[in-house]
């Protein structure tokens, strides 16, 4: 209906040119105007109101919830795990030094006696695996500043356990696997503890940067407690071990102020991973994360990660950039062109007076600026595609509307335009259009009254002449052509047009008047040239073109 | 009017078939959109741990990615341990944790949770043409009653690891060749000789010889025995102790292990290993990795040694059979989502380009025909572990000239095979003690031992 009218009206383009809009496609365009203003002053509001954006504000409630309750959980784990690490010294220190004391070395000559360190090492092993079974961690251990190998092809060597936990305590399992990374065998069999595949008996200087950290600052600031010297190191992979992990280290201190070591606990990637994995269900890649902060990057590299996919500091970008906020969420530049969008804050991982408390860790909430995108983009385009739909249908609406109201209005013009009697057209729902048309037709009927009057007059006065003569009485052809100038311009077309031998229906058609009209201007014709019949005014015409014939023969 | 709304409702009614029809056409139950999380669990830790994440990560970022599947691991753990904590799950005990979709497991613990009706049958999702792509024994392992219910993976045997460098300084010094190695009987033999070799050289410490041989499960290693000797250790799912085949077996492994020459340890064999504790040990295939190349001293001295890998020893005039072993995974029963997305992870995991990824850095041996029979050749030439190289080649001779078993699938022989590794290692260390307080020889102190196992 709609799309056979834009069709007619397309192709009936050329016939309205000059004469003004059709009616139709006037209403119409009223109307789609009248809607694409709602619809655009429906955009603004939305777009004033910040509804458009509901999907970022969505984003970020979401992402800000999920930061609260991994940085609660981190804080506590975190913190409950730093206490026990600070009793762990305290309980390895006195040991050891009480051992020591019993083969009458001094704390500070342990360097000097390896002989005494497999014994030694062997002793701490029950509170080492109390402590790690009784703590939510990944590994513990004790490295000390003494070495029996002392340097070989892999460098300087450090005596010392690790005890890993093969399978992080997150998961409630019958009992936690412990594992033997790093000590004395005869340690691990003494306790019964396999030794890991990559076992080796102690550690090399290389892979224990995060030991000279912590005793270097312990000797620095001697007369700070434990609590104050303890040390989170970044992520840190010791050789053969399966996982990374951030390792809790603690130095250990004699009485005499003798710094002998250090110990703690290894939070590892696995445990991270079961204790932080955000929920996936929105943001299927969202992860979280904890690692160091410079000022200016991110270091995922030397953070942990945790994610329901499975992830990786290759997977997530080594180090990003965090940009100033972009709308809601900040924004990662990672390396490799990915990018995340998500939340951070800082986590405290030191109290206030602790030489480490410029270190800046902050937790994190993010999932790839892609993710995020796709959803927010998903909701925009909802949006987007109901307002669509509603303009189309609202047009479609506007169309079928214009149509309903303008459809007898065109019908009855057309009715007009093929004659046939105003009369006879039939009534319309609208008064106005019923009141023309019984006027019209009133005009009509006073028109052929008339017209049949001057008929009958015109008839009576030629009727002598008629009589007289059979020929046209030169004299009349004078006066005749005198009438000829009383024409208006419309009835002289419609005379020119009897001139070249039209009919009265191919005079209608041409002029694209009504044959009701032509008959109009025939009467108006008759009357005016004083003539009868159509057979008076064509003995004229004959006579007017013989006389034209003369006129050119006389000149040719 | 109402033509305007007939039209209107043909193009409503028309649009929903459309989109009903494109709906129904769709198979699968995954939605890319709204992905299916599997949580896994898997005992394949230490450096096969990084395979595998690879592997997994792998797999969600692709065909996960693509049909909605998420992978995440939640516990990796050792076998013994694993099975210990499925075992709780299947009994149901309080505290026991949530069942994960998708784990590793063996065909005695799956057993446990397929009678409960808690297990996938996978047969529902694997057509016969599918499986037929797949080593029919391996798959056999997994199939109990009236489906399967265990998927292969990766399989392993038992092989014979040898300290190359500490047999040849023993093998020079006394002349006892490889050969030896062959039988049971020549182990013990070249394990005695060991013995009395390294105790001899401490002439002011008697009895401070070194164990040669330790066995990773004796249980595997009295199975084998007895499929050898052309019978079985289980019988109508009770221990068939009282036959002369077992006899022999206990006959071979006592006496040396009353002497010290074989190790009586609970651990694994590896651990032995690197403080050159012993010099050879049967145990699994896939454990190639665990045994390092070096051997730390108490004093911290580390020297470099070479491994070989031989085939598993068989007993005397005995059959070349050796156990067939390594896990499957097990699917839990569950929704049509969850049940699909495990069954198109496992069909990704074991195709061949995956497997063969997998095997050629854990030293497990593949599942499927293509990459068994086409792939391993290429593959061995490739791998850049050698000790995977030389167990990969030993493994594929093994499997030329041995037949293969498994071991029996009912609901107590988990519970039973348990109780026979431990009972045997602390009846073997009390009757130490006893042989050490006796005037006894080893062989009347066996003899009167098997006895008293028999009996108990």
């Amino acid at each position: 209906m709609f799309f056979k009218d834009a069709m007619i009206l397309w192709k009936n383009r050329r016939l309205r040119r000059g004469k003004g809009a059709a009616l139709y496609p006037r209403l119409f365009a009223f109307f789609a105007f009248f809607i694409l203003a709602l619809v655009l002053a429906f955009l603004l509001i939305l777009s004033v109101s910040g509804v458009s954006r509901s999907g970022e504000h969505k984003s970020r409630v979401w992402f800000q919830n999920e930061l609260e309750h991994f940085t609660q959980d981190l804080s506590a784990d975190y913190g409950i795990l730093s206490v026990q690490g600070v009793s762990l010294s305290e309980q390895l220190s006195k040991d050891i030094e009480s051992y020591l004391k019993d083969e009458g070395i001094s704390p500070a000559a342990l360097p000097d006696h390896p002989e005494v360190l497999e014994g030694l090492l062997t002793e701490q092993m029950p509170a080492l695996l109390s402590a790690l079974k009784g703590n939510k961690c990944g590994g513990a251990f004790l490295i000390l500043d003494a070495t029996v190998i002392g340097e070989d092809e892999a460098g300087p060597r450090r005596a010392g356990l690790f005890l890993k936990r093969t399978e992080p305590n997150a998961v409630r399992t019958v009992g936690s696997k412990l594992h033997f990374l790093r000590g004395p065998a005869e340690a691990a069999r003494a306790n019964s503890v396999e030794l890991l595949g990559q076992w080796q008996m102690e550690f090399t200087e290389a892979e224990t940067e995060f030991f000279d950290v912590t005793v270097d600052t312990a000797r620095e600031h001697g007369e700070l407690p434990l609590s104050r010297l303890y040390h989170w190191s970044p992520r840190t992979m010791l050789s053969g071990n399966s996982e990374a992990g951030m390792l809790l280290c603690v130095p250990l201190v004699a009485g005499d102020g003798t710094v002998m070591g250090i110990c703690g606990f290894e939070f590892s990637t696995m445990l991270f991973k079961q204790s932080y994995s955000p929920d996936n269900s929105t943001y299927t890649r969202v992860f979280s994360a904890l690692a160091p902060f410079d000022g200016t990057d991110y270091h995922m590299d030397q953070g942990l990660l945790a994610g329901n996919t499975y992830l990786n500091s290759a997977m997530a970008g080594s180090i990003a950039r965090i940009e100033q906020k972009r709308d809601l969420l900040h924004l990662y530049h990672s390396e490799g062109d990915t990018a995340y969008n998500g939340l951070h804050q800082r986590v405290g991982l030191y109290p206030a007076d602790s030489p480490y408390r410029d270190e800046v860790w902050l937790a994190a909430v993010m999932a790839p600026h892609k993710d995020i995108e796709a959803i927010v983009q998903e909701g925009a385009w909802g949006l987007r595609l109901a307002l669509g739909a509603l303009a189309v249908t609202s047009l479609l609406a506007a169309a079928f509307i214009s149509r309903r109201y303008i459809s007898p209005v065109l019908k009855t013009l057309e009715g007009i335009k093929t004659g046939g009697g105003y009369a006879s057209l039939p009534k319309t729902q609208y008064a106005e259009i019923n009141d023309l048309l019984e006027f019209l037709a009133a005009q009509d009927e006073a028109t052929a009254a008339a017209l049949a009057e001057a008929e009958a007059k015109a008839a009576a006065r030629l009727e002598p002449v008629r009589r007289r003569t059979t020929g046209i009485d030169p004299e009349n052809y004078r006066q005749f052509l005198a009438r000829l100038e009383t024409l208006t311009p419309a009835e002289r077309r419609v005379f020119d047009l009897y001139l070249l031998d039209k009919r009265a229906q191919e005079i209608a058609d041409e002029l694209n008047l009504s044959l009701s009209t032509v008959k109009y201007h025939n009467g108006n014709i008759y009357g005016k040239l004083e003539v009868g019949s159509r057979k008076e005014l064509l003995a004229y015409i004959r006579y007017m073109r013989s006389q034209q014939r003369m006129k050119e023969g006389e000149h040719g | 009017m109402k033509k305007h709304w007939k039209r209107l409702c043909a193009a409503a009614l028309a649009m929903t078939l459309t989109l009903a029809g494109c709906a129904g056409g769709e198979k699968s139950p995954l939605n890319p959109k709204e992905p299916v999380t599997l949580t896994m669990w898997h005992n394949f830790g230490g450096t096969m741990q990084e395979t595998m994440d690879e592997l997994i990560d792998e797999f969600n970022s692709t065909v996960g990615r693509e049909q909605g599947i998420v992978i995440n691991v939640t516990a990796i753990s050792s076998s013994a341990e694993l099975q210990k904590t499925l075992a709780m799950i299947a009994a149901g005990d309080p505290g026991a944790p949530e069942m994960p979709n998708i784990t590793t497991s063996y065909p005695k613990t799956a057993i446990l949770f397929q009678q409960k009706g808690m297990l996938a049958n996978l047969d529902d999702y694997f057509t016969q043409e599918e499986l037929a792509g797949y080593i029919p024994s391996f798959v056999e392992e997994g199939r109990f009653e009236d489906g399967l219910y265990v998927f292969p993976i990766a399989k392993s045997t038992e092989i014979l690891y040898l300290n190359q460098t500490l047999f040849d300084q023993f093998a020079a010094a006394t002349g006892v060749t490889m050969d030896s190695l062959a039988t049971f009987e020549g182990l013990a033999d070249a394990a005695q000789k060991y013995y009395d070799w390294t105790d001899a050289k401490t002439p002011d410490v008697p009895g401070d010889g070194k164990s040669f041989y330790v066995a990773d499960s004796w249980l595997n290693l009295s199975q084998a025995g007895m499929m050898q000797q052309g019978t079985s250790l289980f019988e109508n799912e009770v221990l068939n102790l009282g036959s002369d085949a077992y006899a022999r077996i206990w006959n071979t492994l006592c006496p040396p292990m009353l002497t010290g020459a074989f190790a009586n340890y609970d651990g694994y064999s590896s651990d032995l290993s690197k403080t050159g504790d012993i010099v050879c040990s049967t145990g699994s295939s896939a454990g190639i990795l665990f045994y390092g190349d070096t051997i730390t001293y108490k004093d911290g001295r580390v020297e470099q040694v070479e491994y070989s890998i031989l085939p598993f020893p068989v007993f005397e005039g005995g059959e070349k059979l050796a156990i067939q072993r390594g896990n499957g995974m097990m699917v839990a029963k569950g929704d049509e989502a969850h049940e699909y997305a495990s069954a198109v992870f496992l069909r990704w995991f074991t195709a061949p380009e995956q497997n063969m990824r997998f095997i050629a850095s854990t030293g497990y041996l593949p599942v499927t025909q293509d990459a068994f029979e086409n792939r391993m050749g290429p593959e061995i030439e490739q791998v850049e572990d050698y000790r995977i190289k030389k167990m990969l080649v030993a493994v594929t001779e093994m499997y030329e000239n041995y037949e293969f078993f498994v071991a029996p699938t009912f609901e107590a022989f988990d519970s039973l095979s348990g109780a026979y590794e431990k009972d045997f290692k602390a009846f073997m260390a009390a009757q130490w003690e006893q042989w050490l307080a006796s005037e006894a020889s080893p062989e009347e102190q066996s003899a009167a031992a098997l006895e008293q196992w028999r009996d108990r």
